[in-house]
């Protein structure tokens, strides 16, 4: 693909249209400056976006983010919704992690209040949150909790200890997907899951110290609960090898059991939504996903507590709220406008955020003014921003957003170029950032230069209108899986 | 399957989030075993020496790609519960497959593989036989 074939709307939009190829059912909507623009077309991520647009089903426009990359089947950074009734759902374009997803929690602590105590209380929590490869849970789990994990996702890690009733308000969906029914999981799957619940996992996966290092929107920070110069915690987690089996297990049953002719790419297998495998597969991907919101859970209460051992003091409020907690690989059955008319659809967001507006009745009530939390972490050592969605989101990218930075180089390319042991050395030295990692070469591929400027993703979202500036964090100490 | 014919090899390419080879086999057995040879060259794992145990894998599929997918993850389920199958003889008649291999015990794991992904996955057979293999990572 060349620059040629797009066409530009405006400095943040530009248009693949119909006409580019035969067969595709809608064009596709990039949100990037010229730069990232640039960059796209050095990979496949836009091949994989057009190849989205076969998808039976596909409504309107298939959306690609700005910090969009190469992935398999679809693209990192896209999103396409299709028809509930006549559409299909593609376990492809959700990805293998479901519901991987981020949470923010805040607190009233300054960072002055602690900065003597950072290492120590990252080397807890590190002790507290199993991470890395083949790092198992310290949870023990029952086939039986497992179901009640699968079927009731967060709430069924607070009634067994792990976290406030206070924080399921605060997470989408409440933490708990209705149509989950772990009958649809296999015996592998369940067999994954039963070992890793509460554990970080490796790769991408992170929790990361922070502080609120600017506020650009004061009045919406403050219901936020985030406070200039405190601490806040993001925790960066999926749903394990659950969720990997799940979309393994489908995407072989889909392409045996009901195989979809003339799809550029067999990662894209899909079903009709409405078909008997379709809707136990949703029910699938929704138990994987509530495992992953469980995960968040109970990694916040270890985080949690981590805070409590190291720093009790009767003068410190180590109060650690949840801001929110949000999933971006996953299909959601949403109502939009298409056409004009209000429909229920299903849109599959891979590394993607969900970005309601104000006034979106699924929001809590304390973010009905202001619209949800969106988070864009950004790469290992470099800022991460909280936004918070709009209304223009609704009609351009299906109340959609960017879900962090996005990769620029691949894992081998970033290997030859960084030493994980010097990354670790350069952030403490120059930055002050503490980093605990069991692999040094997975720490190299986790590069802050791996990855695009975060500051231009955010650029890019709020010009394109996608979401709007919150806060800046900054990172003091990260946990990299 | 520990000696191989100089037809036979993978190379990593460029992948921007995810991992990819190209692979080749003189072979199908061959190009299986070059597949199982690059996911375990990128987890990069230490083992015990000595097995603890033999073991046999059999994969009925639909076609070779999708035979090619499931042998590759019944390794990854052994990875991911600490014991790594070293392949011994790998048989494929159609679309079926038997794999002997002894089991040793992971000492150090660098790297996870979550998935196995259909992505570009095509097996062609022109001078022997050759895919792109995408990991999810």
């Amino acid at each position: 693909m060349k620059k040629n074939d797009l066409e530009k709307i405006n400095s943040f939009e530009w248009l693949i249209p119909k006409t580019f190829s035969k067969g595709l059912h809608v064009p596709v909507l990039i949100f990037a400056d010229e730069e990232i623009i640039e960059r796209c077309l050095d990979d496949k991520s836009l091949h994989q976006a057009v190849n989205a647009t076969y998808l039976p089903g596909v409504l309107e426009k298939v959306c690609v983010m700005p910090d969009v990359h190469q992935g398999y089947g679809f693209p990192i950074g896209g999103v396409a919704a299709t028809d509930v009734e006549h559409g299909v759902i593609s376990p492809g374009a959700i990805g293998y992690d479901i519901n991987c997803g981020v949470r923010l929690l805040s607190s009233n602590l300054l960072l002055s209040d602690v900065a003597g105590e950072i290492e120590t209380l990252i080397g807890e929590i590190y002790s507290n949150c199993p991470s890395g490869v083949g790092v198992g849970s310290k949870v023990a789990l029952s086939k039986k909790d497992l179901m009640g994990v699968c079927s009731s996702g967060a709430n069924w890690a607070v009634r067994n200890g792990y976290g406030y009733f206070d924080d399921l308000d605060f997470i989408e969906d409440s933490g708990s997907l209705v149509h989950a029914d772990p009958s649809a999981l296999s015996e592998k799957a369940v067999q994954r899951g039963l070992p890793q619940l509460g554990s970080l996992g490796s790769g991408n996966h992170f929790i990361e110290i922070n502080y609120v290092a600017e506020i650009f929107d004061e009045g919406t920070a403050d219901v936020f609960g985030l406070k200039k110069d405190c601490l806040a915690v993001q925790i960066h987690s999926g749903s394990r090898g659950l969720g990997h089996q799940v979309c393994s297990d489908y995407v072989r049953r889909f392409q045996r059991e009901a195989p979809v002719k003339n799809m550029p790419d067999r990662e894209l297998a899909s079903v009709m939504i409405e078909s008997s495998l379709g809707k136990e597969y949703f029910a699938a991907m929704c138990s994987a996903a509530n495992y992953a919101f469980a995960n968040r859970q109970i990694l916040t209460h270890f985080v949690r507590k981590s805070f409590k051992n190291l720093l009790f003091k009767e003068d410190l409020d180590l109060t650690l709220r949840t801001v929110y907690d949000l999933a971006h690989n996953i299909a959601k059955i949403e109502e939009h406008d298409i056409a004009g008319e209000k429909k229920e659809v299903c849109v599959h967001r891979k590394g993607a955020t969900r970005a309601f507006g104000p006034g979106h009745r699924d929001l809590p009530d304390q973010y009905q003014p202001s619209g949800q939390p969106v988070l864009l972490p950004g790469s290992m050592g470099t800022s991460s921003w909280v936004m918070a969605g709009t209304e223009e989101a609704s009609e351009k990218s299906f109340s959609s957003c960017s879900h962090g930075a996005g990769r620029v180089l691949s894992r081998s390319k970033a290997k030859k170029m960084f030493r994980g042991e010097s990354i670790k050395r350069d952030l403490k030295n120059q930055k002050s950032i503490e980093i605990k990692s069991r692999s040094m070469s997975g720490l190299a591929e986790e590069a802050p230069g791996a990855y695009k400027d975060i500051n231009q993703v955010v650029n890019c979202v709020e010009q394109a209108g996608l979401a709007r500036r919150v806060a800046k964090l900054k990172p003091v100490a990260v946990i990299k899986g | 399957m520990k000696d191989f014919s100089p037809g036979d090899g993978y190379k990593e390419v460029q992948h921007t989030a995810d991992v990819a080879f190209d692979v080749f086999g003189q072979s199908l057995e061959a190009l299986f075993f070059q597949a199982y040879r690059a996911m375990l060259a990128y987890v990069d794992i230490e083992i015990q020496s000595g097995s603890i145990k033999r073991g046999q894998m059999r994969i009925n599929e639909i076609d070779h790609e999708s035979l090619l997918v499931s042998f590759l993850e019944e390794i990854l389920l052994k990875i991911e519960i600490g014991l790594c199958p070293e392949i011994e003889d790998i048989k494929i008649i159609q679309t079926d497959l038997k794999a002997n291999y002894d089991i040793h015990k992971i000492l150090s794991i660098q790297h996870e593989v979550k998935a196995v992904t259909f992505h570009q996955l095509s097996i062609a057979h022109v001078n022997g036989f050759r895919t792109r293999l995408v990991l999810d990572v």
